[in-house]
């Protein structure tokens, strides 16, 4: 008699009983029909648009977008909780399942149906959309690749994001739970679990150096995150550069397969209208859930206490712990009344999270007194704060950092910070992060808070040498012809250079070869006289080049292309100076100095505050005064105001002799 | 036929069955009674393959019912709280079960719809519950199954109606051999339909026996004895009850009535008459002999 039954009459009448989602989907694709012929209409409305632009924009519109991807992710959701709600009802589940079919069967035809559901529609929203671009005249080879990605994309993303919610489905016996199921799958590994450790390691751990987070591992295991980098492009969506993820997804949907199609077939019918179930692993869900969480409501609750009292967050575990396991221990049993049960389990809880807290307030596994050895060192990056500009603006290609003897002499530096008690009073202390390339390729990064006293003597002991400046400045090794226009400026003068190919490179070569001899002493005690800055294809790189008074070819180059490079303001016409000093009471007072013999006195001593960048005056004492200067000049363009600076002698004379306003 | 060997099923730590033995033969209607929580739905669910035993097993003609659609083509299973798709009419639940039964008889379900008064096109939310209960029944016959699952099927359904039903069990019975297997925690419900009752109580068989049987060898006689002759009447009868209210004797005896009535006069009562025997009395013997109570447990 089962073999008469047709798989494809009972595909047929199952999918009558969703036709209000398969409307609804139709729906939603033809609304998205709608507004791209409506895109494309405003966008040949617009008359500055060529035809390649919009040709361009349209293709555009067909990658593969995480936007979009979100979409797929909430419509597969719906899909798979519409399929699978049965198993959460009684009457449901004695009907389907006393039927004369298997439930692999069942599984088999809710999950095609659903994927037809999806897919019907939306091949034929792409077909259509094709077809528009076809008519309108913009179909290009881009824009047909596009839409190949988008549906393989897109239909990588349904599948994961339908079986992680079937899964949850299968897994529970309510909705609702069903529903907190699919959150727990989203977001467990890449946000709770992924940011426990940055989140106790900012806290504990002195050295610990926050970056932004890459795709790692626990990425791959949720269906949102997979979804973002699977359409995640920086430049153009490629086959090439997403063969990887695909590859995993795909895995990933066929693991997932095998599990829920598993767990259907030995699902128990009685677990209808309960919250879990396969009740003998409630256990292992709660403390996975507890113990991150309750991390988590730690590090909150010394948040709260601006970081200053660490028994706040042991306050916050105990909290989080008591909290959290009661709620999902109640939401198993429906009833409040099962908040404090399962207490053996709970007091594990506990003692695994002030466990973890106590491995990071100890520093057991010593992450804070790591240096690696030499010989397992190939390289190491020294960054200190005030050079987090020069990093931002890199462009060139990514260095390693210094190598052979210096890294072993920095390296031995390091391995006496790092084990040195941190006691240090110095209110002037700076972050100075390292990053160490190991031999294996790996990179391990830290932080050190160093006294001037000891960034000084690691500077002093690399910046010399070219290949450490490598790491800070692009112009070593990007690629010069990317290089459309190179501006001067000295805060008063801005030229453009008019150079020919060769004399670009002449310039810059003649710039970098000075810019070997500055030692880091120079460069934190001289001031800049003048940069110059870079614009390239893509638009001006915020790339900035100092010129020293030291750098004597460059100034001579300079001043042959007509700019005043060896103009500092002792050279200026400046008519008068104003003294801007805000009070304690937010009151401004302005003084102001125009006698022509005290300026010309002590013109010579004023620098421009433009060029402060790269540490300059971070190792001499700084006025005390919170003093801002203007001075006037006037120049061939006429009236100028340019910010500069004074040592604090200077200033004490300006505040004697002029006048408040 | 239908075979349970040891069947155990337990949730939450409770056992709801208990290595249950029950065979279930063709062609009888079979009454599965007990009280709330006496384990009847988690039988009757298991044997529908919706709940799968922890220990033991299920055999219907032979075969396992576990994820074999070849032998869950053979029975219908009737919930207590069937269900019908929402918006759905009694033809679209007729197509829905066209798909899985084979052999479901359109024809027939249209003349059952005429002649019980239900219309085919009305929704069935419409309905009333015993109008539901009615569809279920009438889809569970026009499936042709040999075997029929009722779960608390008869709750809700006017005597006329339960009258209707069961002279269409009993031609079903006759005609094609179906053996409806009917749960329900009423015995007055069961008594006028069923060739063999089993009754459940705590997740365990507590009796299982034809009706005929059942009755024919118990009898319940009331007499009036001359004083002094009780004990000597009750060592030479079988006597399941005895009580005795004034001068008046009730008491249920095992036995043939007449076999009784000729041994009671030997006593010369001054009255003695066999009375019939309903099915509650002869349970609530039956039961007490081995040990229990049953009057709470029936009604």
């Amino acid at each position: 008699m089962t073999s008469k039954i047709s798989f494809f009459k009972i595909r047929k009448e199952n999918m009558k009983h969703h036709l209000a989602i398969l409307l609804l989907t139709i729906f939603c694709f033809l609304m998205h029909i709608l507004a791209f012929v409506i895109r494309i209409q405003n966008l040949t409305d617009s008359s500055d648009w060529k035809y390649k632009e919009v040709a361009e924009k349209v293709a555009s519109w067909a990658e593969p977008g995480y936007l979009q991807a979100f979409g797929v992710i909430v419509f597969a959701m719906i899909l798979a909780m519409s399929g699978f709600s049965y198993l959460h009802s009684r009457t449901k589940t004695d009907f389907y399942h006393s039927l004369p079919i298997k439930r692999e069967a069942i599984f088999a035809v809710i999950t095609m149906n659903s994927l037809l559901i999806f897919a019907l529609p939306f091949l034929a929203a792409c077909v259509a959309e094709t077809m528009i671009v076809g008519i309108t005249g913009f179909l290009t080879v881009t824009f047909v690749k596009n839409v190949f990605a988008s549906i393989l994309c897109y239909f990588l993303v349904f599948m994961i994001s339908f079986l992680t919610a079937a899964l949850a489905m299968i897994m529970t016996g309510n909705l609702i739970v069903g529903v907190l199921g699919f959150g727990v799958f989203t977001g467990y590994a890449p946000i709770l679990v992924k940011n426990i450790f940055p989140c106790l390691a900012s806290v504990f751990l002195k050295t610990y150096v926050s970056v932004t987070p890459e795709k790692g591992v626990l990425d791959y295991l949720s269906p949102v995150s997979l979804s973002y980098w699977i359409t995640h492009a920086d430049s153009g969506w490629s086959l090439k550069a997403h063969a990887g993820i695909l590859a995993v997804t795909l895995m990933e949907i066929i693991a997932l397969l095998i599990l829920c199609q598993k767990l259907f077939k030995i699902r128990p019918s009685e677990a209808a209208g309960k919250a879990m179930a396969f009740s003998k692993i409630n256990s292992v869900i709660r403390i996975m859930l507890v113990i991150p969480a309750s991390l988590f409501a730690g590090v909150f609750f010394y948040s709260m206490t601006m970081m200053e009292h660490k028994t706040w967050l042991a306050i916050g575990v105990i909290i989080g712990v008591v909290l959290f396991h009661g709620l999902i221990e109640s939401i198993y049993q429906f009833d409040i009344r099962g908040f404090l049960s399962h207490r053996k389990q709970l007091g594990v809880c506990l003692a695994v999270c002030f466990l973890i807290v106590g491995i990071f307030y100890t520093d057991t596994f010593g992450y804070d007194k790591y240096v690696p050895k030499a010989e397992k060192t190939k390289a190491v990056l020294i960054e200190p704060q005030f050079f987090s500009d020069r990093k931002d603006s890199f462009w060139g290609d990514a260095q390693e950092g210094i190598t052979g003897q210096k890294m072993e002499d920095v390296l031995e530096l390091l391995r006496k910070k790092a084990e040195q008690k941190d006691d240090s009073e110095d209110f002037y202390q700076e972050n100075v992060t390292v990053t160490y390339t190991l031999n294996s390729g790996r990179k391990v990064k830290r932080t050190y808070l160093c006294s001037r006293e000891e960034e000084l003597k690691i500077m002093e002991q690399i910046f010399s040498s070219r290949e450490y400046k490598k790491n800070l400045y692009s112009l070593y090794t990007a690629d010069w012809s990317k290089i459309t226009e190179i501006t001067w400026d000295n805060q008063m003068d801005l030229e453009t250079l008019k150079l020919t190919p060769e004399e670009k490179e002449e310039f810059l070569n003649t710039y970098l070869m000075e810019l070997d001899t500055l030692s880091f002493n120079d460069m934190t005690t001289t001031a800049a006289t003048s940069e110059f800055y870079l614009t390239c294809e893509e638009g001006r790189a915020d790339d900035y080049y100092y010129v020293y008074p030291s750098f004597t070819k460059t100034i001579a180059f300079l001043k042959e292309k007509g700019c005043s490079a060896d103009e500092t303001m002792k050279d200026r016409n400046v008519v008068s100076l104003e003294l801007d000093s805000y009070g304690d009471d937010g009151v401004e007072n302005t003084w102001t100095v125009t006698e022509p013999a005290l300026i010309a006195e002590v013109k010579d001593k004023l620098e421009i505050s433009g060029f402060y960048g790269n540490g300059y005056n971070m190792y001499r004492s700084t006025n005390n005064i919170n003093v801002d200067i203007t001075a006037n000049i006037v120049s061939k363009y006429g009236s100028q105001a340019v910010s500069v600076t004074t040592d604090d002698e200077t200033l004490e004379k300006l505040l004697d002799t002029s006048t408040s306003d | 036929m239908i075979e349970l060997k040891q069947v155990s099923k337990s949730y939450d730590g409770i056992e709801a069955v208990k290595e249950i033995d029950l065979v279930i033969q063709n062609q009888n209607v079979f009454g599965m009674l007990g009280t709330n929580g006496a384990g009847k739905s988690t039988l009757l669910r298991m044997i529908a393959g919706i709940l799968k035993p922890e220990t033991g097993e299920i055999l219907i003609d032979g075969e396992p019912v576990w994820e074999n659609p070849k032998v869950k083509s053979k029975f219908f299973y009737i919930s207590d709280d069937q269900f019908y798709f929402a918006n759905g009419t009694p033809e679209d639940m007729a197509r829905f079960y066209q798909n899985y039964y084979t052999d479901f008889d359109e024809k027939r379900f249209h003349k059952f719809l005429l002649r019980f008064n239900l219309d085919a096109h009305r929704k069935i939310q419409t309905f009333s519950k015993g109008m539901k209960k009615q569809l279920s029944i009438l889809l569970g016959i026009c499936t042709n199954v040999p075997y029929l699952l009722c779960d608390e099927t008869f709750d809700g359904l006017d005597p006329v109606m339960r009258q209707g039903i069961k002279s269409l069990f009993a031609r079903e019975i006759d005609e094609r051999g179906l053996t409806p297997v009917i749960a329900s925690h009423n015995l007055r419900e069961l008594e006028d339909i069923c060739d063999h009752i089993g009754l459940l109580h705590k997740g365990g068989v507590l009796l299982s026996k034809d009706l005929a049987e059942l009755k024919c060898n118990l009898s319940k006689i009331q007499c009036v004895l001359p004083e002094g002759n009780d004990n000597v009447l009750r060592k030479q009868l079988d006597v399941l009850q005895f009580n005795r209210r004034g001068k008046l004797i009730t008491m249920t005896v095992r036995g043939d009535s007449e076999e009784i009535l000729q041994k009671i006069e030997a006593f010369h009562p001054v009255y003695c008459e066999a009375l019939p025997l309903s099915l509650e009395e002869i349970f609530i013997s039956e039961t007490e002999v081995v040990g229990y109570d049953i009057k709470n447990l029936i009604l």
